[in-house]
Formats: structure tokens, C-alpha cells, sequence
């Protein structure tokens, strides 16, 4: 019972590890221009269909463009941003059968470009880098150190979970809720263990947690072309929805 | 209850990274100042336990299964202010890898889910810790974290131009309810098992069994959520109140009479009703749970 998700990112993460112009780029700027392009999409005002369609079809071909520019596959990377259909396509709906079909599509549109935007930050960088440049942007430290202690023993612990699924199972173990609570429970206990069993490691290294990366951040001439690029089509794409 | 980008207002998901963003880094401030160093593996693995747990089903029986949250069992087992930064960090990360809920709205899901939901997770739980009532403190814990999410999330959604119908509105309110009582559940079933384990995971804070004011605190916040919600959802909740109670016939004497003139020259616009309502709901709570808690402290002493 492996969690599809995650096995789902590990495609994204495979993505993430190439070496084009837009993977070479720092994270942090990289962060940067995810944040304008998702705020642009937020605050385009959307006048009637033609708005809505021309903020998705500048939308759609920025993200496109920038994905084949990564040489990522660019249907994969947009079909991606549906992961959020389960839960806006609930409120789509509402809106949908109280007679604003308006809204309804703007939602859709609205949430899937936002969500395609962050796939697509997620492709062209590895998260360690993204979680450093984080750092280097300035978010307190220990928040940072416990994301990336999450991240790495996110699969350990997801790993003893599946082996204990697989051991029930093997036992013909049942579906209940008192197993469900108990499998719970004993990841709760070698979790807290492992975590001792971490810091004595860490004591016997020396010191505190420090995650390096092999290639430090540095910013360079062509971060700032990157910045340039993406509020250029920020504005554009906030502008698009009210052309008509 | 992770909300993606597309659905909040700018002020809204703006507003609420202006207030998460703060907390968190009081948040960070505190947890940096009451722990030691070998606090930083404790949180950081814990956080991957949530993380995974979060993965576990639940069966509840006819085919359906429910999952755990874990922020009342983080805050039990961390502390209050570790558990909002474990929190933070976990809500991160699955926006990041999952798309659960966006960036720009993950102030408003920190808010919701880090920062309220660990606080109204943790305060019924301190307030009956190393009793006899430690248990029900852990339900009530695990459904106060939940009641109080859903409630925020759902006041956003209404604030920022969601519209829902009342037979949605009372089918989302189900929902929530059930997954609140079954947060509870799940926390007291864990804890339990824990105990068989080893005794003493989840240990009572210094200074812990006050819990009529604890609980009071944590009644306070649903409350609050609750009123702000329903002020969200219906701008004139009065005129509503009113005319239920039967108020109506004496609007004037008591609503109107005192803006009389306001009235003329201001026509009273919907912002300014929203306001007025929210803010008296906010008001009328807060006063109902002094008058409580005056009673309670009298019918203690006495």
C-alpha cells in the first residue's frame, strides 16, 4: 500500500535533478518568480469568458514555454497542476448550480494555472536547494532546520510504515481501527528513538545540524535576466485578463 | 481543509500571511528559548512521523476510513510553540511536493492548521492533563483542533466570494463534524496504544490542571471561529436574530433609535454591517464566557 503520492513526485523529483539554463538558476530567485507569477494569476481580473480566456491562454503557454526551455515534458508538467480538481472541483460545482458558471470556470482556471506554476518550481529545482535558498531568504532557522530533518526522514519513516503494513498483512492481519492506532502508535515510538539515536550521531560529529549543499547558492547575471523574464510575463499576465 | 491559490481574495490570503507569518516566528522565538538542542532531531523526526501517519487509513467500517491530523498529538508531545513550527514546516512541504493548498494561501492554511488548530488542539489537552480525565482532554483536543480549522477555512472561502447554498453549507458543516469527532477519536486510540508501549510519552506539563480556564480558553476559540463565520455568511446576522427572536417590532427602540442620524447622513454600507456584526458576535462571545467563568469560580468556591 504504497502512497501513490509520493511515488507520483518522484517523477517531479527526477525532473528536478537536470542541468538546463532554468535548473542552473538559484533557488531563491527561482521562489521569487513563482511568487509573481502566482500573484499575477491571483489579481487578474477576469472580465467575462474572453478575460478568463485570454488570462489562461498567456498563462498556459508562459508556464508551456518555460517548461520546454527546462526540456521537461510540458503536458506532463501542466496535467500535474489537477492534482487540486478534487477540491475545487467541489466548490466549481457550488458555484456552478447556483447559476455563476462564471465563477465556476474561473476558479478552475485560476487554481489550476497557480497550481501548475508551483509543479513547475518544483521540476526545475531539487527541494533540498529550494529548502536552502528558503534559508537564505530568511526564514528563522530552526524552521528551517526541522523542514529539512522532515523531508529526510519523511521517506525512512514512510518506508517502516509500509514494512509494517506489508507484516500485517503477511499475518492476515484485518482492517481495523485498534491496528490502524497501534501501527500509529509504534512509528510514534521508534520515530521518538530515532530521533535520540540522531542527535547522539550528531553529537559524535560534533556539533549542531548543518545541511550543506555540494553546490552553494550564488547569485549571477543571468538570476537577474530570470527575474526580469518572469516580471515581464507577471505583468503581462495581470494585465491580459482586462484587455478587452 | 488545505485551501489552493485561486480561491481567497488578495486581502484575505494577504491579510493572513500578516498574521501567520508573525506567529510563527513568535512561535520559533519560543520553541528556540524552552528547548535544547537535541530538540531540533526530536522535531524534525516527529514532523516525518506526522507526516507519515497522515498516510494511514483508518477503517471505519462500510468501506470508508478517515486519517489522523496530528497536531493535538504533536503539541502533547512537543509543546505548544515546537508543535505550531513542526506544523509549519509539515503544511510547507505538502504544498510544495503535493500542491495541497498554495503558496500565496499558505498563510491562510498556517493559520488555520499550524497555528490556530495546534493551540485549540493543545489547551483542553493541558487543561485535563495527568488527570482523570486525560483522555477526554485528548478527544476534546483532537475535536477543538479540527472544529476550529474547518470553521476558519470555511469563514476565508465566505469572505473571499465563495458563495454556498444552506444545503451545502449544512452538508460541508456534517462533514467537518465528523471528521472532527473522528480526529478525537484517533488521538485518544493513539495515546492509548502509546501508554501500552510506554508509559509517560505524553507527559503533563509544570503547572498544568487549571482546566476550567483552559477549557474555557478553547471553548472561547471555537466560539470565536464559529461567530466569525456566521457574521461572514450572513452580513445582517442581527436583522436575522431579530426577526427570529421577534425583536423585529422593536427594531427601532433598540437598534436604530441610538444611529438615527448616522443613518441619514451615512447609508450603512455592507462592509460596515459585516463589521458591526462580527465584531458583536466576537463581543457577545467573549462576554458569555466571562459571565461562565464568574459562575463556574463562584459555584467553585462556594
Amino acid at each position: 500500500m504504497r502512497d501513490s503520492r509520493l511515488s507520483g513526485y518522484r517523477s517531479v523529483e527526477d525532473w528536478s535533478r537536470g542541468c538546463t539554463w532554468l535548473h542552473r538558476r538559484d533557488p531563491r530567485i527561482k521562489l521569487l518568480s513563482t511568487l509573481l507569477l502566482l500573484a499575477a494569476i491571483a489579481v487578474a481580473p477576469a472580465r467575462g469568458y474572453t478575460g478568463l480566456a485570454l488570462i489562461s491562454a498567456v498563462g498556459l503557454s508562459i508556464l508551456f514555454l518555460a517548461a520546454a526551455a527546462a526540456g521537461l515534458p510540458p503536458l506532463s508538467i501542466l496535467l500535474r497542476g489537477w492534482v487540486v480538481l478534487p477540491f475545487t472541483g467541489v466548490f466549481a460545482l457550488l458555484a456552478w448550480l447556483e447559476g455563476n458558471p462564471q465563477r465556476a470556470a474561473t476558479l478552475l482556471a485560476k487554481s489550476w494555472l497557480s497550481a501548475a506554476a508551483v509543479v513547475l518550481l518544483m521540476a526545475t529545482t531539487p527541494l533540498e536547494r529550494l529548502l536552502a535558498g528558503m534559508q537564505a531568504l530568511g526564514i528563522p532557522p530552526l524552521l528551517g532546520a526541522v523542514a529539512q530533518f522532515v523531508w529526510r526522514y519523511l521517506h525512512v519513516a514512510l518506508d517502516q510504515l509500509h514494512r509494517m503494513q506489508v507484516a500485517r498483512l503477511a499475518r492476515g492481519g484485518e482492517r481495523r481501527f485498534a491496528f490502524a492506532a497501534a501501527t500509529v502508535a509504534v512509528l510514534f515510538a521508534s520515530s521518538s528513538a530515532r530521533a535520540e539515536r540522531v542527535h547522539r550521531a550528531l553529537l559524535a560529529r560534533g556539533g549542531e545540524a548543518r545541511f550543506l549543499l555540494l553546490d552553494p547558492l550564488r547569485l549571477k547575471l543571468a538570476d537577474a535576466w530570470l527575474l526580469a523574464a518572469s516580471l515581464a510575463s507577471a505583468l503581462v499576465l495581470a494585465a491580459s485578463g482586462g484587455w478587452p | 481543509m488545505h485551501i489552493p491559490d485561486g480561491f481567497l481574495s488578495a486581502p484575505a490570503w494577504g491579510g493572513l500571511w500578516a498574521v501567520s507569518a508573525p506567529s510563527v516566528v513568535a512561535a520559533t522565538r519560543r520553541a528556540q528559548r524552552d528547548l535544547d538542542e537535541s530538540k531540533v532531531p526530536m522535531m524534525g523526526v516527529l514532523g516525518a512521523f506526522v507526516f507519515a501517519a497522515q498516510m494511514v487509513n483508518f477503517p471505519l467500517g462500510a468501506g470508508t476510513s478517515g486519517h489522523l491530523l496530528g497536531a493535538t498529538l504533536l503539541a502533547a508531545a512537543l509543546g505548544p510553540a515546537p508543535a505550531i513550527v513542526v506544523m509549519t514546516a509539515i503544511l510547507s512541504l505538502q504544498a510544495l511536493i503535493f500542491q495541497d493548498g498554495g503558496l500565496l494561501a499558505l498563510g491562510a492554511n498556517l493559520f488555520n492548521m499550524a497555528v490556530a488548530g495546534t493551540l485549540a488542539g493543545y489547551w483542553p489537552w493541558r487543561a485535563f492533563a495527568g488527570g482523570r480525565f486525560a483522555r477526554f482532554g485528548l478527544f476534546a483536543g483532537g475535536f477543538c483542533s479540527v472544529a476550529v480549522c474547518a470553521l476558519l477555512c470555511l469563514a476565508e472561502l465566505a469572505i473571499s466570494g465563495v458563495h454556498f447554498g444552506p444545503a451545502a453549507m449544512s452538508l460541508a458543516l456534517g462533514v467537518f463534524l465528523v471528521n472532527a469527532v473522528l480526529e478525537g477519536l484517533i488521538t485518544v486510540a493513539v495515546a492509548a496504544s502509546l501508554e501500552a508501549i510506554r508509559p509517560g510519552w505524553l507527559k503533563a506539563p509544570a503547572g498544568a490542571g487549571r482546566p476550567v480556564l483552559w477549557l474555557l480558553l478553547g471553548l472561547a476559540a471555537v466560539l470565536a471561529s464559529a461567530g466569525f463565520f456566521v457574521a461572514s455568511t450572513h452580513p445582517d446576522g442581527l436583522e436575522h436574530l431579530a426577526r427570529v427572536t421577534g425583536l423585529a417590532s422593536q427594531e427601532r427602540l433598540f437598534f436604530k433609535a441610538p444611529l438615527a442620524d448616522y443613518e441619514i447622513a451615512l447609508p450603512v454600507s455592507v462592509w460596515i454591517r459585516k463589521a458591526v456584526a462580527g465584531l458583536s458576535g466576537l463581543l457577545l462571545t467573549a462576554a458569555a464566557c466571562i459571565a461562565l467563568a464568574r459562575w463556574i469560580g463562584r459555584w467553585r468556591s462556594a
